[in-house]
């Protein structure tokens, strides 16, 4: 898996220690290792209760009573990420992509930057620690830069995501008495939810480091207007992606060996994606979709197709199954969300907007769900056009406008960012 | 930089500038009211002139009749409920009644976990927030449940959030119409509910706290007060009232529980949904409370 000849007495540094490895295979054992240790809490934090309970479900399937005791502890906010910040950042210094810091002040600040320490985005050192090496003067542009992404991350969180999650909690929290239709209309909703979540709390993450003087990656890139899943996870949580690929695809060999082991890796690619979203079959499902998906299009040969008078098509087929995929996300089980899905493609009937009580809601979404999609296609399509839009008056009208509407119509009590639970 | 503070205050500058038309806009709105939620709202804090106010949740609002109840003690009625809302709302309601120079003689309150059991508060809250400038009583309740208010309160656009939409419609256009405030549900229950036991989540003692100045507030104004608990369909649990039973016991006003009622909660065709009644249950459920209302209370 690792290149042997390439990490031949390297040092390793750890913490500021310097371990001699003497040869390859001790060096990887040390950084497997490593890896391990840094990784133990998540999976004790996050994975123990899952596997605890599988484990317990498994053995009564087959008449074995057995039971560990569960684990009641409160899980680190963010543990997801800046565990894989710090374990990204070790591979990395194993892997000589980046040179072992020796400042602790500075790797601590490195693995818990406040901004990013919640929900992301996940940094490598490469972009982060000469950043946190600089002295930083103030700069307006950056500054004025920061403020505009916070503002627009406030707005997509709070008056489309929130507002969206109210309708998709009410239909998915009663879905056996509601319509198949209304169903899919939860299911969108629920996909645009996750994106104004996500990428909201994503933006607002940036623009407080941007204005700090902190350049940080952005995690989402138009994501719903890719056209193929492959496309889709270069505009998705595209640290992730990065992450994933650097520590996980490339060193199993990537796409740099046989059509079936590349295949292979793709779907423990995507199947190890799944587990860190959370510990529930429901995710692994959804990790799986997407990784099973990648590889028929590999096969297949689609990524390579180039007719543009099928984008279109491909971005509506492409947002169709991650659509479906992401009801998996959303459900508590396989179970239920295989119910949703039945209930959609088997029941027709009306939607129910009369059990919902949701007219105030549809109608505050009918005025910002146009400005979301709107933005999304001028950064994607005609970024230099419409060249009013820039214009001091007409920005600081977005301005106010934008923020008007959070207060007016943003859900302004307890919401939750959905990705603060990995 | 101090071309970036200077923008940044004048950016908000503006936006109270905003704030302050958004906030007459709203009001403005809001004594516009031809009905719905908003129309409904403003009826009951500023031109309640009948005799009888009933209020409570969705509950209240489709399980209590009030031309039955009219018919029966001979008085004006009126719904006060509120979907999803609870007590620490009809106490702010209360609040802005007693200041009018008409005050009900009778209150009927419909309890249900919205009055007991811990959830977020702060809900409760989002229907007092427009007449927060108006009463400073009013302002002490949402103050009393979250003390942040007191600062988001300056700000009307705050105030008004997630009801500029429904109050130009009401204004126009009412979203519902209500009779008297009811609002009748006409479907049937379809499904057999759980079985299960229902379980009691922890008291909410800020809760049962307004329990008790409702009450006290009622009675200071020589107000009557009484307390039920509609029906539920299917199984339910005798002692889930039991926080409200208890205070009412402790200050001498009556409690009237129909929650596991055998003559309602075995009556499927009577309900729309395991906890709201249909139209005809709540016809059925208001004569047996008013003729009760007449007969022990001795209501004239």
């Amino acid at each position: 898996m690792l290149d042997a000849q390439a990490f031949k007495s390297k040092e390793l540094n750890v913490n500021g220690s310097r371990f001699k490895v003497q040869g390859s295979r001790k060096g990887r054992r040390l950084v497997w290792l490593f890896a391990l240790l840094g990784l133990l809490p998540l999976l004790v934090f996050k994975y123990y209760n899952f596997l605890n309970n599988s484990l317990t479900d498994g053995l009564a399937a087959i008449g074995l009573q057995f039971a560990l005791p569960g684990l009641n502890w409160a899980v680190p906010v963010g543990i997801s990420f800046f565990t894989f910040q710090a374990v990204g950042y070790m591979l990395d210094v194993y892997h000589g992509r980046v040179k072992a810091e020796k400042n602790l002040l500075d790797y601590v600040l490195f693995v818990s930057f406040f901004p990013q320490v919640v929900s992301g985005p996940i940094s490598t050192a490469n972009e982060l620690m000469p950043q946190i090496k600089a002295t930083h003067k103030f700069d307006y542009e950056q500054g004025r830069a920061g403020l505009r992404a916070l503002l627009w991350g406030m707005f997509l969180k709070l008056v489309v995501a929130d507002r969206l999650g109210l309708i998709v909690d009410t239909v998915y929290g009663n879905y056996t008495h509601l319509s198949g239709s209304t169903c899919l209309m939860a299911s969108v909703f629920y996909t645009l939810q996750i994106y104004g979540d996500f990428a909201g709390y994503s933006l607002m993450a940036l623009g407080i480091a941007k204005t700090l003087g902190f350049d940080l990656i952005n995690n989402f890139r138009q994501p719903y207007l890719a056209i193929s899943i492959t496309d889709f996870w270069k505009r998705w949580h595209i640290s992730l992606t990065r992450w994933l690929t650097q520590q996980v695809y490339i060193p199993m060999g990537g796409s740099r060996c046989s059509k079936i082991r590349t295949y292979w890796n793709i779907f423990v690619t995507f199947l190890v994606s799944g587990i860190w979203h959370g510990a529930n079959w429901t995710f692994i499902v959804w990790g799986m979709i997407h990784g099973v998906v990648q590889i028929i299009e590999k096969h297949l040969g689609y990524n390579k197709l180039k007719h543009e008078w099928a984008r279109p098509i491909r971005i509506v087929i492409t947002f169709v199954i991650v659509n479906f995929a992401w009801i998996f996300f959303r459900m508590p089980a396989i179970g239920d969300a295989a119910s949703v899905i039945g209930k959609i493609i088997t029941d027709f009937g009306h939607l129910n907007l009369a059990h919902l009580d949701a007219k105030n809601d549809l109608a505050i979404l009918a005025l910002a769900l146009p400005i979301m999609v709107f933005k999304d296609f001028r950064t994607e399509y005609f970024p230099a056009k419409m060249q009013i839009l820039d214009k001091t008056v007409m920005r600081w009208l977005a301005y106010i406008v934008v923020f008007v509407m959070i207060i007016l119509f943003g859900v302004l009590d307890s919401g939750q960012f959905l990705y603060v639970s990995f | 930089m101090k071309k970036f503070l200077i923008k940044i205050a004048l950016f908000f500058a503006i936006i109270v500038v905003v704030d302050i038309a958004i906030g007459y806009a709203g009001d403005k709105l809001r004594f516009m009211a031809k009905g719905g939620g908003t129309g409904k709202s403003q009826h009951i804090c500023y031109d309640a002139t009948e005799d009888v106010l009933m209020f409570g949740s969705s509950r209240m609002l489709h399980s209590f009749v009030p031309d039955v109840f009219a018919d029966t003690l001979g008085a004006s009625v009126y719904n006060c409920g509120a979907g999803g809302n609870g007590i620490i709302l009809a106490y702010g309601y209360l609040q802005m009644i007693v200041r009018s120079n008409h005050l009900p003689s009778l209150i009927i309150y419909d309890g249900y976990s919205f009055d007991m059991y811990q959830d977020d508060n702060v809900k409760y809250i989002d229907g007092l927030r427009p007449y927060s400038k108006e009463e400073t009583e009013v302002l002490q309740t949402i103050c009393d449940i979250d003390g942040s208010e007191r600062v988001k309160c300056l700000s009307n656009m705050y105030c008004y959030n997630s009801k500029m939409i429904r109050l130009a419609m009401d204004a126009y256009i009412p979203y519902t119409k209500t009779q008297l405030g009811y609002i009748p549900l006409y479907g049937q229950l379809s499904y057999e509910p759980s079985s299960a036991p229902e379980t009691t989540p922890l008291i909410d003692e800020v809760k049962l706290k307004y329990v008790e100045k409702f009450i006290d507030l009622a009675k200071e104004n020589n107000i009557q007060i009484v307390f039920t608990a509609s029906p539920k369909y299917g199984r339910g649990s005798d002692t889930y009232f039991a926080p409200i039973a208890d205070i009412c016991a402790e200050k001498n006003v009556p409690f009237w529980n129909y929650y596991v009622s055998t003559e309602f909660s075995r009556e499927r065709s009577l309900f729309e949904d395991p906890v709201h009644m249909n139209d005809r249950g709540a016809r059925e459920f208001s004569a047996v409370v008013a003729h009760q209302i007449k007969t022990e209370l001795n209501y004239k």
